[in-house]
């Protein structure tokens, strides 16, 4: 799943070790949420979207979602 | 956290019983106490190993109670380690890791069995031993954690 999460970091000056303790996860998690190898749960979407101020859906991408699962 | 905590102390509380427990078997085994019933225990190999496999155990237990007395005490490596341990990426390997281990080892044994059966009783009645006590654990973690979800209970009622 594409996510904004590497940008979004980025823009606000934040390393994944700090976004990973402020979500309570590891970096190692962030690093395959950012690169895509992994799809965070719906609470750690959640949080990370909640640390951004922005909603889920403006930081993770659904749309291949849908397509992938074909419903 | 505070329920953190607890696993650890519970944690700690397992880890010294099974300290206390391997120790006095030991003792009791060096004193001679197995001796006279058991053939296997004469073999200085299986003395050996398992004298060996209760000094691990030991030591294994001792090493965890002060990595959790040092966390319970220390508020910030306590997060790190409720982080690491709950992180769920790593549970998401172990799960997979889970699904496809059932596989090898169900299979694995069970042509042990057919293999062992042709060669060696020994080895039959090892790898027989072996997937029984796999398949007993498994069903019981299955069961304890289809009744934690409940699906044990409504899983045939489709409330609208």
């Amino acid at each position: 799943m594409k996510t904004k999460i590497r940008e979004l970091r980025k823009q606000r000056k934040i390393s994944q070790e700090e976004l990973a303790l402020a979500v309570g996860t590891t970096r190692q998690t962030i690093t395959s949420i950012e690169v895509g190898k992994y799809t965070a749960s719906l609470v750690l979407a959640y949080k990370i979207s909640h640390y951004f101020g922005l909603t889920i859906e403006e930081v993770f991408d659904f749309s291949e979602v849908f397509m992938e699962d074909g419903f | 956290m505070n329920a953190y905590k607890n696993k650890l102390k519970l944690r700690m509380v397992f880890s010294s019983v099974m300290s206390v427990v391997m120790l006095v078997l030991m003792i009791m085994e060096n004193k001679g106490f197995f001796n006279a019933s058991d053939i296997v225990l004469k073999e200085d190999f299986f003395r050996g190993f398992i004298n060996g496999m209760s000094l691990a155990v030991i030591f294994t237990s001792i090493i965890n109670c002060i990595r959790y007395i040092s966390m319970l005490k220390n508020k910030e490596k306590l997060k790190k380690y409720y982080i690491r341990e709950n992180d769920e990426l790593k549970n998401q390997i172990v799960s997979d890791v889970g699904k496809n281990e059932y596989y090898f080892l169900v299979y694995g044994l069970a042509i042990g069995i057919v293999i062992g059966g042709y060669i060696n009783i020994y080895m039959f009645w090892s790898f027989y031993i072996a997937l029984m006590y796999y398949v007993v654990v498994r069903s019981v973690l299955a069961f304890v954690y289809k009744f934690r979800y409940k699906t044990y209970m409504n899983s045939d009622n489709d409330e609208i």
